[in-house]
Order: structure tokens, then C-alpha cells, then sequence
């Protein structure tokens, strides 16, 4: 159980990071 | 709930300062750029509409590339390189990749070592520089977000004062481009040196980024 918090906290925090990121990049694209 | 708190009290902690400080960065960039727009005698825009902007983009975006370059060379320096008495480095005769049997692959893997590294072959190979590759592939896939967003609103400013626009090319190779890199990285470097440097003799009772206080400055320990 505890694993899984812990796993579901990276996940989180890699998702957050890599969906800013695409966010961030079409941005950029279409305010080309 | 509170065990769950006390478990994983860093993650949460800075995530929620993160979201904090983001928000925080979103109101403080939209007023100086509603402000900017005045003076220039352009429109103001709203809250939301300063969100999909590529200035709130390029700001971001120039930040977060820094400070994972900064791990992903800290965590790849140290490999490599020591300072001696200083808490972040390891001995100085353990430099470079360590036996298999310190790092617990191969044959010397455990019942409870993770499934790659059980696995041998191309998988241990890779997870065994998974921490790195994902924080180089993190800093690349921002710097390269920085440069789309930073080209994106160099160009509607070169606009703005009826200026040619510049290709995704030419920008990575401009002023504003290096400008912002470097002063993100200088700092980054600056603190990682400070922090290698700093721990040797200087403590914080109860931190492991410190040695145990009684420790002398000559010992390179891992953890207080």
C-alpha cells in the first residue's frame, strides 16, 4: 500500500513536469 | 493520513511550495506584463489568456531546464569527481562506477533488488543510468520548450517595433536565447559548488545534506 503512494507520488511528479512541458512547447507552436 | 504525511513529507512539502510559488510567478508576470503592454501602448490581457502566452512559457520553461541540468551534472559529476571532506562527495578511492558487488548487480543482485536489475542484460544496463538519463532527457526536452516559447516571444517583440522575425535557428544562436540560459546556469553552478564546498565544514544537526556535527572537516561522510 505504502508503495503504491509512493509510486503514485512519481508519477505525479513526472507527469506534472512532462505535461508542462508539452503545454509550454505548443504554446510556443502556435504562438509561432 | 498522517502516516501517509510523515512518509512522504519532502515530496509533498515542495510540491505544494512548487504549486505555490508557480501561482505566485503567474500573478506577479501577468501584472508586469499587462504593465509592460501599457507603457508600449499595447492591449492588456487577461489572467487566462497570460497563461497561454509564450512570455509565461519562456519564463517557466528557462527555469525548469536549469535546475535539471544542475542534477543531472551533480549526479553524473559525482561519479566521477570528490571533494574531499564534504558530505555530497563520496571517498575519494571509490571514483567511477564501483564494484558490482558495492552496487549490488549482477550476480550480487538481491530476492528484493528491482526487476531490472534482476534482469541482466540491456535493462540493468539502462536502469542503471536511469536517474541521469531521465534528468538529461527532462533538461533537453525543456531547453528545447525555452527555445520554441523564447523564439515565440522574441519574434512578437521584434514585431512590436517592426523588426524581421527570426527562424528557430537564428534564435538558439541569439543573445536572448544565450542570455537566459547562462544566467540560470551560472547560479545553478555557483550553488552546487557552494554546497559542496560549504558542507565541509559548516553543519546542520539533523540534515543528511550534512555531515554529523561532531565529524571532522577532513572526513568525506555520506550522510549525518
Amino acid at each position: 500500500m505504502r508503495q503504491a503512494f509512493r509510486w503514485t507520488i512519481f508519477m505525479i511528479y513526472l507527469g506534472v513536469v512532462l505535461a508542462g512541458l508539452a503545454y509550454f512547447i505548443v504554446v510556443g507552436v502556435l504562438r509561432w | 493520513m498522517r502516516r501517509f504525511l510523515r512518509d512522504n513529507g519532502l515530496s509533498v512539502a515542495f510540491g505544494l511550495l512548487f504549486l505555490v510559488a508557480l501561482v505566485g510567478q503567474a500573478i506577479a508576470g501577468h501584472a508586469d506584463f499587462n504593465n509592460r503592454q501599457s507603457l508600449e501602448g499595447g492591449r492588456t490581457v487577461s489572467f487566462w489568456h497570460f497563461l497561454t502566452t509564450s512570455d509565461f512559457a519562456v519564463d517557466v520553461a528557462e527555469n525548469w531546464q536549469s535546475e535539471y541540468l544542475q542534477f543531472f551534472l551533480y549526479i553524473l559529476a559525482t561519479v566521477w569527481l570528490v571533494q574531499r571532506g564534504s558530505p555530497e562527495s563520496k571517498q575519494p578511492d571509490q571514483i567511477g562506477y564501483e564494484s558490482d558487488e558495492k552496487q549490488r548487480v549482477g550476480r550480487h543482485a538481491t530476492a528484493d533488488s528491482p526487476k531490472w536489475v534482476r534482469a541482466g542484460g540491456w535493462r540493468t544496463a539502462v536502469f542503471s543510468r536511469s536517474l541521469c538519463l531521465v534528468m538529461g532527457g527532462l533538461f533537453l526536452l525543456s531547453w528545447l520548450a525555452q527555445s520554441i516559447a523564447g523564439l515565440s516571444a522574441f519574434n512578437a517583440e521584434q514585431l512590436s517595433q517592426l523588426a524581421d522575425p527570426v527562424t528557430w535557428s537564428q534564435y538558439v544562436a541569439s543573445a536572448d536565447f544565450w542570455n537566459r540560459s547562462l544566467q540560470n546556469w551560472q547560479s545553478e553552478f555557483l550553488a552546487i559548488g557552494s554546497m559542496a564546498v560549504l558542507s565541509v565544514y559548516l553543519r546542520q544537526r539533523g540534515s543528511p545534506e550534512s555531515k554529523p556535527v561532531g565529524t571532522a572537516h577532513g572526513v568525506t561522510e555520506k550522510t549525518g
